[in-house]
C-alpha cells in the first residue's frame, strides 16, 4: 500500500511520532530532561525590557511568511515567537509593530496580540489596528517598508524570526543603524550566515522551530525536544555507519534507506 | 460558543486534514492506478485548492489593513509619517484602477499600457534599486564584523577572504589557486555544514507538526496555549 | 570626546564606505579597465552542454526570476539565449514568477531572435506565467497542452506549429532555469530530472552555489552562478552588461577587500596602543 521508495519515511514518521508520546507521557509523569538554554529565545525578555528602558517600540517581522507553502512550519514558528514577543509587550507596556508580508497571518496575528493582553490582564490597552501592519506582499516592497518603519520609528528591539530571502541583510544592516537590538531566526540556510554577522543574538535552524515548545515552558512539549535530539543523533550515526560502508564498498544503508 | 467549538473543533479538523494529506503522500504515487490512489489525490488537490482560496480571500484583510493605517495617519496628520500615507494611498487607487482599466480577463483593455508602463517602469525599477541596494549593506556588514576578534571570528575573516578572492575576476586570473581553496572549503565544509543545519532543521520541523497535529501546538489558531 | 584616527578607522561611518563603493563600482562601468576576463570550467561546461544540442532538440527555457532580481541574473540568461538561438534548437520558455512575463519582454528586446533569423511559434514561444511552483513543473512534465491551453499571447497551444507534438517532459532534450530561489532549482530536479532524466542546467545566485553543489553533477549536469555571465559572453563573443560588470566586481571586491584589511590593522593597533596605556 506504501508507496515504493516511502516505505522507510513511513516507518521513520511513525517512529518519531510513537516516541514524542512515549517522552511526553514520561515527563508528565514526573521524568525530568534538561536542555540547553537557547540563547536567543532567553533574550526576549531582554530585548522588550531594553525598549521599556528606552521608550520605543518592539519591531517584529516573521518574514516572508506564508501559510500555504514550503515554509509553512517556519512561518508557524514565528507566530509563536510573535505571541511571546506581544505577551512580554503587554507585560511591560511597551508597543510592538509587527509587519506583515503575507495576509494569511493577518487575522492569527490579531488573535495572538489580543490573547497576549488578555493574559496581561489588560485588555483595553491591546490595539491590534496599530500593531500589525500589513506592508506588502512585494519582497523589496515590503523591505522598503520595514525600512521606513525603523527609520521613522525606531524601535530598540527587532525581533525576526521565520522565512527570510534576500531582505534579510537589508532588515539587519537597518536596524543595526538605528540602534536596535536584534534577535533573528531563520532555517533557510542562505540566510543564516547574514543573521550571524550582524544579528546580537540568532535561532539556527531547528531552534526556531523549538521556539513554540521553548518559550510555553510547559514540561511536556520538551518531550518532542527531547526526540529532536534523539533523530539528530540517529541521523549521526547512520551517517557515519554509512560512511563507512560505502567507504568499505558497499551501500547497504543507502538502499535500506531507499525501501 | 462552548469551550468544545472553540477550542478541541478546529484541533480536530487539523488533525483530520494533517492525516488525510501525509497518508496522500505515502499511498499516492506519481501514476495512481488503484482506485483509492485516485481518490486520495482527487482529495489532496481539493484541499490544497481550498487552503489556495482561504489564503486568497485573505487579502481582503491586508487591503482593509493598510487603507485604515494609512488613512488614520493623513486624519491625523502624524508628523514624518502622514505625507508618505497619503502617496501610498493614492498610487495604490491609481495602481488599482489602472491594473482593472487593463485587464484582459475582464474585456477591458483600457490602460493596459499605462499598467505595463507602471509596473515595467516604476514597480521593476525599484524592485531592481532595492535588490541592488544589497551590495552596499553587505559591505558594511563586512567591514563591521570580519575582525579578528576570537579564533572563530579570525577563521570567519580567512575563510571571508578566501571567498572574496576566488569571486574576483582579477584574482581568478592572476591567482587562479585560490579558486581551488575555495571549492574545496565549499565542497567539504560548508557542504557539510548545511546538510547537519538541514537535517536538523527538518527534523524540527517534522516534530513541529506531529506538535501541531496532537494539538500542543496552537500558535497558528492565535492561541499560546 | 574626539576620535583618534585609529578608532575612526576601525569604525569608519558607513557614508565614507558606500562613497567609496559608489566611485569602485560607477569608475569601471563608465570606463572600463580591461582586466582580464577567466573563464571557469562550469561556464565552459554550460556552452559545451548548448553545443552539444542535436539539430531540432527541444529545449525548454524558465525565466525563473522576478524584476527585483532582474540586474543579476538577466545578463546570463540573456547569454544563453543567444547561445540556443545560434543553434538549430526549438526554444520554449515559460516563467514560474508572476512577474516573469515583464522579465522576459526585457530579456527578449536584447536577445532579438530576428538577428538569428528565428521565428515566433516555430523557433520559439512563449507560455507565459504558470501559476503553482512545483505543481506547475509536475503539470506541464505530464501534460503541456492540458497545462497550459494557450502562450502568452493567447495562441492556443495546438495551433502553435514547434508545440503541436510537444506531449510532455519527455519530449524535451534539456531544461535550463535561471532562478534566485532554491526551492525553485531543487524542484526541477524533483519534477523534471527525477522522474524522466531530462538534462538540468542551472543557474543560481553566487550564495546558493554550496546548496546547489550536492546535485551536481548527477541530477544537475551544469551548475554556475549568475555572476558569471560575462564570462560566458566573452566565450559566445556577445559582449553585453555581464562582462561590463566584470571590472566594477574586481575593483569593488579588491576594495572590500583592502578595507578589512585596513579595519584588522587599525582593530589590533587600538588593542596594542590600549595594552601600552594600560
Amino acid at each position: 500500500m506504501i508507496v515504493s521508495g516511502r516505505f522507510m519515511e513511513f516507518v521513520a514518521l511513525i517512529l518519531i511520532w510513537v516516541l514524542a508520546m512515549i517522552a511526553i507521557d514520561k515527563i508528565k509523569k514526573g521524568w525530568t530532561v534538561s536542555f540547553r538554554r537557547i540563547a536567543g529565545l532567553d533574550a526576549l525578555e531582554e530585548a522588550v525590557g531594553r525598549a521599556a528602558e528606552m521608550g520605543r517600540p518592539v519591531h517584529f517581522t516573521s518574514g516572508l511568511n506564508s501559510l500555504t507553502g514550503t515554509w509553512a512550519p517556519l512561518t508557524v514558528a514565528g507566530l509563536a515567537v510573535f505571541g511571546e514577543v506581544a505577551r512580554l509587550c503587554a507585560r511591560y507596556r511597551v508597543p510592538v509593530i509587527y509587519s506583515v508580508y503575507g495576509t494569511q497571518v493577518i487575522p492569527i496575528a490579531h488573535e495572538l496580540y489580543k490573547q497576549a493582553f488578555l493574559a496581561e490582564g489588560r485588555p483595553e490597552e491591546a490595539k491590534p489596528e496599530e500593531a500589525i501592519r500589513y506592508l506588502s506582499s512585494s519582497q523589496f516592497a515590503y523591505a522598503a517598508a520595514v525600512q521606513g518603519i525603523a527609520e521613522r520609528e525606531r524601535p530598540a528591539a527587532n525581533i525576526m524570526v521565520g522565512p527570510f530571502y534576500a531582505e534579510s541583510l537589508i532588515f539587519a544592516e537597518t536596524f543595526y543603524r538605528v540602534g536596535a537590538i536584534q534577535v533573528a531566526g531563520t532555517a533557510r540556510l542562505y540566510q543564516i550566515p547574514f543573521f550571524a554577522i550582524v544579528g546580537d543574538y540568532v535561532l539556527i535552524g531547528e531552534e526556531c522551530y523549538a521556539a513554540g515548545a521553548y518559550l510555553t515552558k510547559d514540561p511536556a512539549h520538551t518531550g518532542s525536544l527531547f526526540v529532536q535530539d534523539l533523530g539528530k543523533m540517529v541521523a549521526i550515526v547512520l551517517g557515519v555507519i554509512g560512511a563507512l560502508l560505502t567507504t568499505a564498498g558497499t551501500k547497504a544503508i543507502v538502499e535500506f534507506l531507499k525501501l | 460558543m462552548s469551550l468544545a467549538y472553540r477550542r478541541h473543533l478546529p484541533i480536530i479538523i487539523t488533525f483530520i486534514m494533517g492525516i488525510i494529506m501525509i497518508l496522500q503522500y505515502f499511498i499516492v504515487p506519481k501514476q495512481p492506478v488503484e482506485p483509492y490512489q485516485i481518490t486520495m489525490q482527487k482529495v489532496g488537490e481539493t484541499l490544497t485548492n481550498w487552503a489556495n482560496l482561504l489564503a486568497a480571500f485573505t487579502i481582503g484583510f491586508g487591503m482593509v489593513n493598510i487603507a485604515l493605517i494609512h488613512s488614520r495617519h493623513v486624519s491625523r496628520k502624524t508628523p514624518g509619517q502622514w505625507y508618505y500615507s497619503a502617496w501610498l494611498l493614492f498610487v495604490a487607487v491609481i495602481m488599482v484602477i489602472v491594473g482593472i482599466g487593463g485587464e484582459p480577463a475582464l474585456g477591458i483593455n483600457v490602460s493596459k499600457y499605462q499598467y505595463d508602463w507602471m509596473t515595467t517602469y516604476v514597480f521593476a525599477a525599484l524592485s531592481g534599486t532595492m535588490y541592488s541596494s544589497l551590495a552596499f549593506y553587505i559591505t558594511s556588514a563586512c567591514y563591521r564584523a570580519f575582525r579578528a576578534r576570537t579564533i572563530e571570528a579570525t577563521a570567519l575573516l580567512i575563510v571571508g577572504f578566501i571567498t572574496l578572492m576566488s569571486r574576483t575576476p582579477a584574482f581568478q586570473a592572476y591567482l587562479p589557486q585560490v579558486i581551488e581553496v575555495a571549492d574545496w572549503i565549499n565542497k567539504y565544509i560548508v557542504k557539510s555544514s548545511f546538510r547537519g543545519i538541514l537535517i536538523g532543521g527538518a527534523l524540527g520541523a517534522i516534530l513541529l507538526g506531529i506538535r501541531t497535529l496532537m494539538g500542543m501546538e496552537t500558535g497558528y489558531l492565535g492561541r499560546r496555549d | 570626546m574626539a576620535k583618534s584616527p585609529l578608532e575612526y578607522i576601525e569604525s569608519l561611518p558607513r557614508e565614507i564606505i558606500y562613497t567609496i563603493l559608489i566611485i569602485c563600482l560607477a569608475v569601471p562601468l563608465v570606463k572600463p579597465l580591461g582586466l582580464p576576463v577567466p573563464i571557469s570550467s562550469r561556464v565552459k561546461e554550460w556552452h559545451q552542454y548548448v553545443e552539444g544540442l542535436p539539430d531540432g532538440a527541444y529545449v525548454l527555457v524558465s525565466v525563473d526570476y522576478g524584476v527585483g532580481s532582474l540586474p543579476a541574473l538577466e545578463p546570463f540568461m540573456v547569454a544563453t539565449l543567444h547561445d540556443l538561438f545560434e543553434r538549430n534548437v526549438k526554444v520554449v520558455i515559460m516563467t514560474l514568477y508572476s512577474d516573469g512575463p515583464i522579465c522576459y519582454e526585457s530579456l527578449i528586446t536584447k536577445v532579438n531572435p530576428d538577428a538569428y533569423g528565428k521565428q515566433y511559434g516555430v523557433d520559439y514561444v512563449f507560455l507565459g506565467y504558470i501559476p503553482g511552483g512545483e505543481t506547475a513543473m509536475k503539470a506541464v512534465a505530464e501534460n503541456l497542452h492540458a497545462a497550459v491551453p494557450t502562450d502568452y499571447y493567447g495562441t492556443p497551444l495546438n495551433q502553435i506549429p514547434m508545440l503541436k507534438d510537444i506531449s510532455g517532459a519527455s519530449d524535451f532534450a534539456m531544461i535550463i532555469s535561471v532562478t534566485p530561489s532554491g526551492d525553485v532549482a531543487q524542484g526541477w530536479i524533483r519534477q523534471w530530472v527525477t522522474p524522466y532524466g531530462i538534462t538540468y542546467m542551472s543557474c543560481v545566485l553566487a550564495m546558493m552555489m554550496p546548496t546547489m553543489e550536492p546535485y551536481y553533477p548527477a541530477q544537475v549536469k551544469a551548475l554556475t552562478d549568475a555572476g558569471r555571465a560575462g564570462e560566458y559572453e566573452y566565450l559566445i563573443g556577445k559582449p553585453g552588461s555581464g562582462i561590463r560588470k566584470l571590472d566594477a566586481f574586481s575593483v569593488a571586491h579588491i576594495m572590500l577587500i583592502i578595507a578589512i584589511i585596513i579595519a584588522n590593522i587599525a582593530y589590533f593597533a587600538l588593542k596594542a596602543q590600549k595594552k601600552g596605556g594600560a
